[in-house]
């Protein structure tokens, strides 16, 4: 039973032109920056180092399709596919569900397949953005000015533009698992309130006052920053807390207090 | 409904409130002119474009879906016409919009008034000025309303028209920061009434002007979501 679940809502997913469209368009997103970066290439002749030119890195100036997607990034998994607890409990499949293999069972798996198809939404999106400036900006040399500075008390800076694909890769690795607790929350949020507005609301802000705090999530994603250790990592723990926190008390009162 | 309007007030204020400290908290020990002046900067900070396009418009539409009751498809058959419940929708946008955009200038002017000094404040009009800039505030959420019904009416559903229009949004506020058009108008540069006026660079007709592009705006789209609303399956 628990591999025709799995099966059953991926197979939904991928048939869900609503879920396609937003695979597509977070996939796109990334890409208008490679155009925007091109466009400078033939203007201005800044011919970027791949590394700097990779997504994250957010080379171009205002930072568009960073802000757009990272931004409301619950919002795009919730549409991409972590409300579809919703759209169970709507038709009843909910109660099917949850009568056959269980409550604990079913809320699991509800959180590890939306984490997952976060994660891997967010791997490609980024993987092809990462093949795209490693074609176009195959020669460029261009690092901000990044590689002159040197700022001998912030070894991560140093580190990573002393080997910028490794800071690219790990970077991209936090910002993926960022996105699968993206989805997550979307998934804890729908499982609790079982209605669309009362999700999309609680997932949104418990999302944007992280990103408008003033050491904003979004510095965990952005690698050849200004920011060391010292400013990441009580970032990290934070969000980190909140987005584990959140879904595992949601967890436990699915299981063990909501009898509805 | 009561209760739960009053909840929705509520956290709009704290909203607000944790905006505006988030923003302004590093002005605060300036003394008041520049104080007032960085607090309400249109590059940065409470009142700045990219706070009212970015930080605003989701929390807006927010507001707009728990403020009022959602409408179920029979209410098309209360009202004799399409016309009347159309124009009840946009009459619920602009009270949204009216009461989003009081709190958004009560809770400036109250927690200017706590931390900066009384006298110089009045001075430099600030009420007076958080007024005007309150109703282009108004006319703004009134068409990002507005421009929400219609990709609901597009798409009949609330998640995905709420991220089309902080997306649309998003795109006409970096069309201007990226100066893709030059020097030409676009709707969102009208947001930078509040410095403007602080600075003392706007004349009264600059700011009728504002209010008449943003009213244009306004029917423009109250055309185009009309006549799809009008056209719209209600199954």
């Amino acid at each position: 039973m628990g591999e025709k679940m799995f099966q059953s809502q991926i197979y939904r997913l991928l048939h869900n032109n609503l879920s396609r469209f937003m695979f597509i368009l977070i996939l796109i997103i990334p890409c208008v920056e490679v155009f925007q970066l091109l466009l400078m290439k033939f203007q201005t002749g800044t011919d970027f180092h791949p590394a700097f030119a990779f997504f994250l890195a957010g080379s171009s100036r205002g930072h568009l399709a960073q802000i757009l997607l990272l931004w409301f990034l619950p919002l795009f998994f919730l549409l991409l596919g972590s409300d579809d607890v919703i759209q169970d409990y709507r038709t009843g499949y909910r109660d099917i569900l949850i009568s056959k293999v269980g409550r604990k069972k079913y809320c699991l798996q509800k959180y590890i397949v939306s984490f997952s198809v976060s994660f891997i939404t967010m791997f490609f999106s980024l993987l092809v953005n990462f093949l795209l400036v490693s074609v176009f900006f195959a020669n460029g040399t261009y690092t901000k000015g990044l590689s002159q500075i040197e700022l001998p008390n912030n070894s991560l800076f140093t580190m990573s533009v002393a080997h910028p694909y490794l800071a690219d890769l790990s970077f991209a690795l936090i910002a993926c698992i960022f996105a699968g607790f993206a989805g997550l929350i979307g998934a804890s949020v729908s499982l609790f309130f079982l209605d669309k507005k009362y999700a999309y609301t609680a997932a949104f802000f418990i999302w944007f006052l992280l990103v408008l705090k003033e050491n904003s999530l979004m510095f965990l994603f952005q690698p050849f920053a200004e920011y060391g250790f010292n400013v990441l990592i009580p970032i990290l723990l934070l969000a980190l807390a909140v987005f584990t926190i959140v879904p595992f008390i949601i967890f436990i009162y699915e299981v063990r207090y909501n009898e509805s | 409904m009561k209760v739960k309007r009053l909840i929705v007030i509520v956290s709009m204020f704290a909203f607000f409130v944790i905006v505006w400290f988030l923003q302004g908290k590093r002005y605060l020990s300036l003394p008041t002119p520049e104080a007032l002046y960085w607090l309400n900067a249109s590059a940065f900070g409470y009142n700045s474009i990219r706070a009212f396009c970015l930080f605003y418009s989701i929390p807006f539409i927010i507001f707009i879906n728990h403020f009022f009751l959602s409408e179920d498809t029979f209410t098309i058959i209360r009202w004799f016409k399409r016309e009347v419940l159309y124009r009840r929708i946009v009459i619920k946008t602009a009270i949204s919009s009216i009461i989003f955009s009081i709190i958004h200038m009560l809770v400036n002017v109250v927690l200017t008034f706590t931390f900066l000094d009384w006298e110089l404040i009045l001075e430099a009009q600030f009420v007076l000025i958080s007024f005007f800039s309150m109703i282009g505030l108004f006319l703004f959420f009134f068409w990002v309303g507005i421009l929400y019904r219609l990709f609901y009416d597009l798409t009949n559903f609330k998640g995905s028209s709420m991220l089309f229009t902080c997306l649309f949004i998003g795109v006409l506020y970096f069309i201007g920061k990226l100066n893709v058009l030059g020097g030409a108008w676009y709707p969102t540069k009208d947001l930078v009434i509040f410095q403007m006026l602080l600075e003392n660079k706007w004349e009264t007709i600059d700011l009728i002007l504002v209010y008449t592009r943003q009213i244009v705006i306004v029917i423009i789209f109250y055309l185009i979501a009309s006549s799809i609303f009008l056209r719209k399956d209600f199954a």
